[in-house]
């Protein structure tokens, strides 16, 4: 991406250098943005009591929201400093988020011994008691749950994204060389002036044609979808949940609209892997019987057991911290049985497992039905 | 060279439209992302901004970590400045500190100074004036205590660590976080 007046917003991200953005940079801004939006405090107050314990007064504050809604401080019963906030504050964007304090540190002012005691209460209150009694001026700092949790998404994030390989070179400077060479020797070239405004008006113009006509071819597939991408979910029957990222959504898209019969494993193993990413450990077919696994033996045919487990297709997955996570359960239990039910033949049967110690038990209907 | 928008951080001045993000940013003739794998829209640069500003109102400007030594006595050792416009984890003397740093002076037991420079540049050295505003400390270690603090000017701030008796912390590892 370039930046100035060829380069008009969307920005586009391409090699970096002295005029672009490159999708690494980006990417690590976007990371690094949600990492200390994660710690820093949500906001800093420094208030005050006079030394009679009846009046509190707020001496300065900074908040991440919009500063022109400050808290309130009083004195509680004991002459303890209360600040208190609203349930809800406003943020730069000018949307109200509900606000919930989950911690509060503070520090003490002064130049004799005191102790000090915070407290979080509900309501968005923090108390702050000390033991010193008489005048205090104290900081307090709270870091609380403000609307929903930061995700790199909301900045444009997503692990996908590139330098775009099409527009290197801006289109509208493009469109602009092109009409200076029409215009011909007749007219400057300078970057000044009336013919230059026009120019670069018009070139700007031109370029959003580029871009649509862009827009338009890569909207044609899901993986590059972003206006179509809606249709495009449910052309191919890809469930959603609201909480999902776009980003994963184009990706299950992608895959799905991707998926073929795989005429071989590692195929199946691409495939699979598109989907999982990180948690695909690999996968396993059953020719044979191995070493853990129970064969009923009532089901001996002679040379070997034939049970459904021959065509059967085990995808070893990596374990969450949280087996209750619902995001994993919805991955391997909703996506994945999708995709395998797409990708293998009719005659073969599959599951997914996290690898360890144990047995497989085979509980196929067939087997049932030659009882 | 291009000179940044703006003030540096630590002047807690900065709105969304110093990154960039202006109230009417839109995509050029209301037009989307054309490849969402490599753009980024308006709608989600603003957003950037908007956080990027409010972080940097509440992020601190240094976080110190330091250890009296009444024993000797001697001006105190530094560990570790965690600083907005650059970081140490080396060991320094509060007496010779690195350029940037702090300078830690001892007062007695468990009461230093710390004192930093008027003023300092961020990455693109642009220059801008510190003035503390607020800082909360703590007492380190598994006895009971407490750390308070003095905002003695702009750049200079003063700690005093007592025990839950109140008597004076000798040889006190504290911790402080201040905002500037």
């Amino acid at each position: 991406m370039s930046f100035g007046a060829f380069c008009p917003m969307p920005l586009r991200l391409r090699d970096s250098g002295a005029d672009g953005w490159s999708a690494a940079e980006f990417l690590r801004t976007t990371a690094d943005l949600a990492a200390a939006e994660r710690t820093v405090p949500f906001a800093v107050a420094r208030v005050h009591r006079d030394s009679g314990a009846t009046t509190a007064t707020l001496l300065d504050y900074v908040g991440r929201h919009d500063e022109s809604q400050e808290p309130t401080v009083s004195l509680g019963l004991s002459g303890e400093l209360v600040v208190t906030w609203p349930d809800a504050l406003r943020d730069g964007m000018g949307q109200d988020r509900p606000l919930r304090i989950t911690h509060a540190t503070a520090g003490v002012e002064g130049a004799t011994a005191n102790q000090w005691s915070v407290e979080v209460g509900p309501g968005n209150v923090v108390t702050l008691a000390d033991t010193g009694g008489g005048e205090l001026a104290a900081t307090i700092v709270v870091h609380a749950r403000w609307g929903n949790p930061v995700r790199i998404e909301d900045y444009g994030g997503d692990p996908d994204k590139r330098n775009a390989a099409t527009e290197a070179v801006p289109y509208a400077y493009e469109w602009y060389q092109e009409l200076g060479a029409a215009l011909g020797s007749a007219y400057g070239q300078q970057t000044r002036g009336s013919v230059h405004a026009r120019r670069l008006a018009l070139s700007r113009a031109l370029a959003a044609v580029s871009r649509a006509d862009e827009r338009y071819r890569c909207n044609t597939v899901p993986g590059t979808s972003d206006a179509l991408l809606e249709d495009w979910r449910q052309c191919l029957a890809v469930p959603a949940s609201s909480d999902d990222p776009r980003w994963l959504i184009r990706r299950r898209c992608a895959v799905k609209y991707a998926a073929r019969g795989a005429a071989s494993i590692p195929e199946l193993q691409e495939q699979v892997y598109q989907l999982l990413g990180d948690r695909f450990l690999g996968i396993r077919t059953f020719d044979d019987p191995i070493p853990g696994e129970a064969w009923p033996s009532d089901y001996d045919l002679g040379s070997g057991v034939w049970a459904s487990s021959r065509s059967r297709i085990l995808v070893d997955v990596k374990a969450p911290a949280d087996l209750h996570d619902r995001e994993f359960s919805n991955l391997v239990n909703v996506h994945l049985v999708r995709l395998l039910d797409t990708l293998t033949p009719a005659w073969c049967v599959f599951d997914w497992t996290i690898p360890g110690d144990g047995f497989f038990l085979d509980i196929s209907p067939l087997d049932f039905t030659g009882l | 060279m291009t000179t940044p928008t703006g003030s540096p951080a630590w002047t807690r001045s900065a709105e969304a439209t110093v990154y960039g993000g202006h109230q009417n940013k839109r995509d050029y003739q209301a037009q989307g992302v054309v490849n969402p794998q490599t753009d980024v829209s308006a709608a989600e640069f603003k957003r950037l901004c908007a956080d990027l500003a409010a972080v940097v109102r509440v992020a601190p400007f240094a976080v110190v970590r330091l250890s009296c030594d009444d024993s000797t006595p001697a001006e105190p050792t530094v560990h570790a400045v965690f600083q907005q416009t650059g970081t140490t984890t080396t060991d320094y003397s509060g007496d010779n500190p690195p350029e940037g740093f702090p300078a830690v002076t001892r007062n007695g037991d468990g009461d230093v100074t710390i004192a930093w420079d008027a003023d300092y540049k961020d990455d693109y050295g642009e220059i801008a004036p510190i003035a503390i505003r607020f800082a909360q400390a703590s007492l380190l270690g598994s006895a009971a205590g407490s750390v308070v603090h003095e905002i003695v000017d702009d750049h200079t701030l003063r700690l005093r660590a007592f025990l839950a008796d109140g008597s004076a912390a000798q040889d006190a590892e504290i911790s402080i976080e201040v905002w500037a």
